[in-house]
């Protein structure tokens, strides 16, 4: 369905050229969630918008194919983009709780997003809001309610909805839940899950959160400084990380079971991603750093069914 | 050994990379400079203006209502008085005028800002109503109202301007201070045991500071303008040299029509220094507005 | 109150005034958003006592409350026996070096135009300590502290120039510096990155140990609290729903509402999905609180008894939970 490979995106800076995003391949196929995930600027976000084509001014692609449904769209034509656009890929912005106009009622704002896309009457627009409300768990009769007067759960379900107003084949979205309370983030997620089964669409699902993947995805990427270190099945990259980074991510979380153990953390910090060294990127931090690490920098490789890891030593590591 | 303040050499530092770096973000925008230069120019004919100026400003020193010639650079005016010279005599009012009365205009402004936005409540919203007052009564003819009132003085056309600008930067100071205020610094410093006068000075103020500095460049091209007016309007030291002043005697003695470099060299002036202080004011405002700033 | 008890909360109540403009007031309609009611807690010396919750159940009204950094509408607050609301200025201000705040966002803790070292010597310069201590050297003890070795690096930075869990550790540095006995932190990981948490939260521990300290620590992630704090309080709109030990609050919840938040909790574990969480709806305002047990609208379990508030009731060795149904939910 979706196929992004070796993605360059990097940014005009006043400190230099920031390779955000450096050679960065990955697939959605068809029904599947894959989640993207990575902490604070590791590239994930420039992804999502490389391939809506929303990058800021200063950020260009340098490098790589997008290809959406076999057509490549990074060089695609702006008729063509139109066309893909909410109809095909629809996008969840982060913090989109706070996206909503808010002198605008929702079914303005939704009819405007469809009218954007589509010509369709009146009548049409109005059914397809009310079954779209209860698709996402809301009252169709107050989609002429005004954002303020929903909660911050409800506002993200409104999102949602208006993701899919355009039945579109593939949704991105951009930390979903990370504004939310527990409770309405498990709604969220459920919710998510349940769509998902109804109306077979992919997502790309990006978010700095291992325990929201663990929960919807089928496949992760891990992305770290602008790469993919470790690409594979949901339940692989859980029991079996082999990239030292996710081992590292894995263990830094805080479970509710199991018993109290020290918590590992990785001192140091992401990079300098303007001042690029031939080295691989989570040398610095790595507890098994060698020598190669710091000389040659790991491309990614295959390693199973659907399964990727770039680090030279992950074989050594695996039978520690 | 180590004195038990270390206090003046963080200061330094702090101001040596607050300079720097302000410095380095000014200059990019090439329009900032270009406005800064001319402010220089400007500044600089101020100060110097009367060693430079080749004749006496009131002495009549050719014919009259001569165009401008290798003699007289600017021409004369209809007493013969060399306009370049009053030109450069008179930068030095004008521009001291605007100085002052902004000045005056930010020190007010600001206090009222800060006072009604850090202790908002009765006392808060009863100085914004006192602001709002000022700010209804139409600008021009209060000023005119005040000059007329405080007699034939530049200072009085200082305060007539300063009363009637510090409306916009209480405005504006209060805003800041209310957003800042919510920072969480500000809590950890109450936190800690800091008493309110120190809160303010110390966090608030350095945090609006920048803020208040682009206000205040705009305000001083705002009063620059009004004091021409002012001065073109008969108020003011009549015998005081200034721009305005210059632009009044073009126009009652019937120059306009005839002598394009008397009602040029004046105006054009003022123009563009207040031209400068606004390109100055709008480059800082991009810089320190943390609205227009991109995050 | 015994030797052990540092803090005292005595039936807490914090009400603010919800604003409806000039003519609501005249005619006599009040509105409260009800942040705080009736809570009373003890913190105990040397334990690390996490207040757990959604956003509006009032953990950080009660954090500010406990700073008094808030005035309080009703009860009152000791600190070693002595009541925060009744100090004096300058007892107020004694009092104050004995409790300092750790806060959320690492960007707005930090004065932007200040230099690390006057950001870390703030406490003691505005207590006037400058002519009874070395503030250089404290300053550099508390930077070493931290972590941030050797602190001459750091001295002259400004926060910009410092990562987001440099900042964090620099705001505690500014904590520890007046040498407190209780330190109060209001989420002060979760803006952080998911692997520098695990540093910040080991170094918080280790700083307690060495430096005798107190925590209160405030969080809407129960996973952190159960792995930071020795006891935990649940609290919803405005009340502690439940509290006893971390470790047997995550392992028998005894109150419906906490039952859920556990349930609802995404596990990192891709074998443990499709849960269900025994709760309905989304959390009400705290403006209009349901009568009786304020749960009692979303409790899958309510029965008649519920219309009449529950306390606290012991439903374990230390753990204490505000439900009539506490015993059986275990």
């Amino acid at each position: 369905m979706l196929s992004v490979e070796g993605l360059r995106v990097y940014y005009q800076t006043n400190r230099g050229l920031l390779k955000a995003v450096d050679g960065v391949s990955f697939a959605v196929e068809k029904g599947e969630i894959v989640g993207l995930v990575g902490e604070s600027a590791c590239g994930k976000t420039t992804v999502a918008m490389s391939i809506m084509k929303l990058l800021p001014t200063g950020a260009r692609v340098y490098d790589g194919t997008i290809q959406f449904l076999g057509k490549d769209i990074l060089n695609a034509a702006d008729e063509h983009l139109r066309n893909i656009r909410w109809k095909q890929i629809s996008i969840i912005f982060q913090g989109a709780l706070n996206s909503l106009n808010p002198v605008l009622t929702v079914r303005e704002q939704i009819s405007e997003g469809i009218l954007a896309h589509e010509t369709v009457d009146k009548k049409t627009i109005d059914s397809r809001i009310d079954t779209l409300f209860r698709y996402v768990g809301l009252d169709p009769a107050r989609k002429k309610d005004y954002p303020h007067e929903f909660s911050g759960g409800m506002k993200q379900r409104i999102m949602i909805a208006m993701a899919l107003a355009c039945n579109p084949a593939l949704v991105i979205a951009d930390e979903p839940t990370t504004a939310l309370d527990v409770v309405v983030q498990h709604q969220i997620l459920d919710l998510i899950r349940s769509l998902r089964e109804k109306l077979q669409i992919s997502m790309l699902l990006i978010t700095h959160d291992l325990s929201v993947v663990a929960e919807l995805s089928d496949k992760i990427a891990i992305m770290y400084a602008g790469k993919i270190v470790e690409f594979g099945d949901t339940f692989q990259i859980f029991e079996n990380p082999k990239h030292p980074y996710t081992r590292a991510l894995l263990k830094s979380i805080p479970r509710m079971q199991g018993s109290k153990t020290r918590l590992a953390y990785i001192s140091g910090s992401v990079p300098d991603l303007t001042r690029p060294v031939p080295s691989c990127r989570f040398f610095e931090r790595c507890p098994y750093a060698q020598k190669r690490c710091a000389e040659v920098e790991p491309e990614i490789e295959q390693v199973g069914q659907n399964q990727s890891v770039a680090c030279h030593f992950w074989r050594d590591i695996q039978s520690q | 050994m180590q004195t038990t303040s270390h206090l003046p050499v963080s200061r330094w530092t702090a101001y040596k990379k607050g300079w720097t770096g302000f410095w380095k973000e000014y200059s990019r925008n090439r329009i900032g400079v270009v406005g800064l230069a001319l402010l220089t120019f400007f500044v600089l004919m101020g100060l110097l203006g009367p060693s430079v100026a080749p004749y006496d400003p009131v002495a009549a020193v050719g014919d009259i209502l001569q165009p401008p010639t290798a003699l007289h650079l600017l021409g004369t005016n209809e007493v013969g008085q060399d306009i370049l010279s009053q030109l450069l005599y008179g930068a030095q009012p004008s521009l001291i005028v605007g100085f002052a009365a902004a000045g005056i205009s930010a020190v007010v402004g600001s206090l009222v800002g800060l006072m009604a936005g850090y202790y908002e409540g009765y006392a808060g919203d009863l100085l914004m109503r006192f602001t709002d007052v000022f700010l209804v009564i139409p600008a021009l003819p209060l000023m005119v109202v005040l000059g007329a009132i405080l007699g034939p003085t530049l200072f009085s056309i200082v305060i007539a301007i300063a009363l009637v600008g510090w409306t916009g930067t209480a405005r504006l100071v209060r805003s800041q201070t209310l957003s800042v205020k919510q920072l969480a610094f500000v809590e950890s410093s109450k936190a800690s045991g800091a008493r309110d006068y120190y809160v303010i000075f110390s966090h608030i103020v350095p945090n609006v500071i920048p803020v208040i500095f682009a206000q205040t460049v705009l305000v001083i091209a705002n009063s620059i303008l009004s004091a021409a007016v002012l001065t073109f309007l008969g108020l003011g030291n009549p015998s005081t040299i200034t721009w305005g002043q210059m632009l009044e005697f073009a126009f009652t003695s019937g120059a306009v029509t005839t002598a394009w470099w008397y009602v040029m060299s004046p105006g054009l002036c003022i123009m563009f220094v207040v031209l400068s202080f606004s390109l100055v004011g709008y480059s800082l405002d991009a810089i320190f507005n943390p609205r227009t700033k991109k995050a | 109150m015994t030797n052990e008890t540092l803090v005292e909360v005595k039936n807490i109540k914090k009400l603010f005034p919800v604003r409806r403009g000039l003519f609501a007031r005249s005619r006599g309609e009040h509105r409260f958003v009800h942040a705080v009611e009736d809570i009373s807690v003890d913190i105990r010396k040397g334990e690390v006592l996490s207040l757990v919750g959604e956003s509006g159940c009032g953990k950080t009204t009660l954090a500010r409350l406990i700073l008094r950094l808030l005035n309080r509408t009703d009860g009152t607050i000791l600190f070693e026996g002595q009541d925060l609301f009744a100090a004096s200025g300058g007892e107020m201000r004694k009092l104050r070096l004995q409790m300092q705040a750790v806060f959320q966002d690492p960007y707005a803790s930090l004065d932007p135009k200040k230099t690390i070292s006057q950001v870390v010597s703030e406490p003691l310069v505005v207590n006037h300590l400058k002519k009874t201590v070395n503030v250089h050297e404290r300053v550099r003890e508390s930077l070493t502290a931290v972590g941030l070795s050797p602190p001459e690096l750091y001295l002259s930075k400004f926060p910009y120039e410092l990562s987001g869990g440099q900042r964090q550790r620099v705001a505690i540095a500014r904590a520890l510096v007046i040498n407190p006995r209780l330190i109060v932190a209001d989420e002060p990981v979760s803006m952080l990155d998911v692997s520098i948490r695990a540093e910040i939260l080991t170094l918080m521990l280790d700083l307690k140990q060495k430096y005798n300290l107190t925590y209160l620590f405030i969080t809407h992630d129960l996973a952190v609290a159960r792995y930071i704090s020795d006891r935990m309080a649940v609290m919803y709109l405005g009340k502690i729903v439940e509290i006893g030990p971390a470790e047997e609050i995550c392992a028998n919840p005894a109150h419906p509402y906490t039952k859920a938040l556990l349930s609802a909790l995404p596990s990192a574990d891709p074998k443990a999905r499709h849960k269900d969480v025994q709760i309905k709806g989304e959390v009400p305002n705290a403006i209009d609180i349901p009568t009786g047990c304020r749960f009692r609208p979303r409790c899958p379990y309510a029965f008649e008894k519920c219309t009449v508030e529950p306390e606290l009731l012991q439903v374990g060795t230390d753990h204490y939970a505000a439900c009539y149904l506490a015993e059986e939910m275990r």
